[in-house]
């Protein structure tokens, strides 16, 4: 059974057991969302700052990784070899 | 407009009312990841004159934006760093990562988690008093 802000479900066992369940599927009322969440529209000034509009009204700035991690394994290295098939 | 259909004529799913439309931004498809971009692209960019259109083949209220089956959030950094979720990333799918994309998804999506959150999607949290995880009705607030 399905409201506009809960989903319930009853599961019968055959020993006569009966349990209720009932989770919130929204915890504000339908219609209600507000798409910009309150935030003003962001500057276009902004636009190659690679942040959210949410970021760029909160002045949050991108993080930058700390190391680049990207490590290329040499399968020669491990003291292997690849052998391809070919038929 | 030529017919763009070839079998089944008749039946009215195979021939779809065609609509000519001139946008600047067009969005294919409405699951999280189009309809995540179409609020962005409303911010940036609709102030400015320019069109958008999101268009989905179904319902939007049935599409996977909606997420009927969310139960879970998978990525939350929280007091992690991006640098960290890169790594769990790479291990976790052996490799064979873009880790440029990863590291921008991991730095982004706390804002976008939290606009989720402000819209009312119900996120559980653990209760630091119990210990004990609420609901996210509970845990609202």
């Amino acid at each position: 059974m399905r409201g506009t802000t809960d989903i319930m479900w009853t599961i019968k066992f055959r020993n006569g057991v009966v349990l209720r369940f009932k989770y919130p599927t929204r915890t504000t009322p339908e219609g209600s969302a507000d798409p910009t969440v309150g935030k003003p529209t962001p500057d276009p000034a902004l636009i190659n700052t690679n942040q959210l509009f949410t970021e760029a009204a909160d002045g949050k700035e991108p993080a930058k990784p700390e190391a680049v991690l990207n490590k290329k394994y040499e399968v020669g290295a491990l003291g292997k070899t690849m052998k391809i098939k070919t038929a | 407009m030529p017919k763009i259909w070839h079998y089944n004529p008749g039946l009215e799913c195979a021939e779809p009312e065609i609509v000519e439309k001139e946008t600047d931004i067009l969005i294919v498809g409405g699951g999280m990841a189009a309809c995540g971009a179409a609020v962005e692209a409303v911010q940036w960019a609709k102030p400015h004159g320019l069109r958008i259109i999101l268009c989905d083949k179904a319902a939007m209220e049935r599409s996977g934006a909606v997420a009927m089956g969310l139960s879970a959030i998978n990525t939350y950094i929280g007091e992690n760093k991006p640098d960290d979720y890169v790594r769990m990333v790479r291990c976790d799918l052996m490799g064979i990562v873009r880790e440029d994309l990863v590291f921008d998804v991991g730095r982004h999506v706390d804002d976008t988690v939290h606009c989720f959150e402000e819209w009312g999607l119900p996120i559980w949290k653990k209760d630091p008093q119990t210990g004990k995880t609420l609901d996210g009705a509970g845990s609202k607030g």
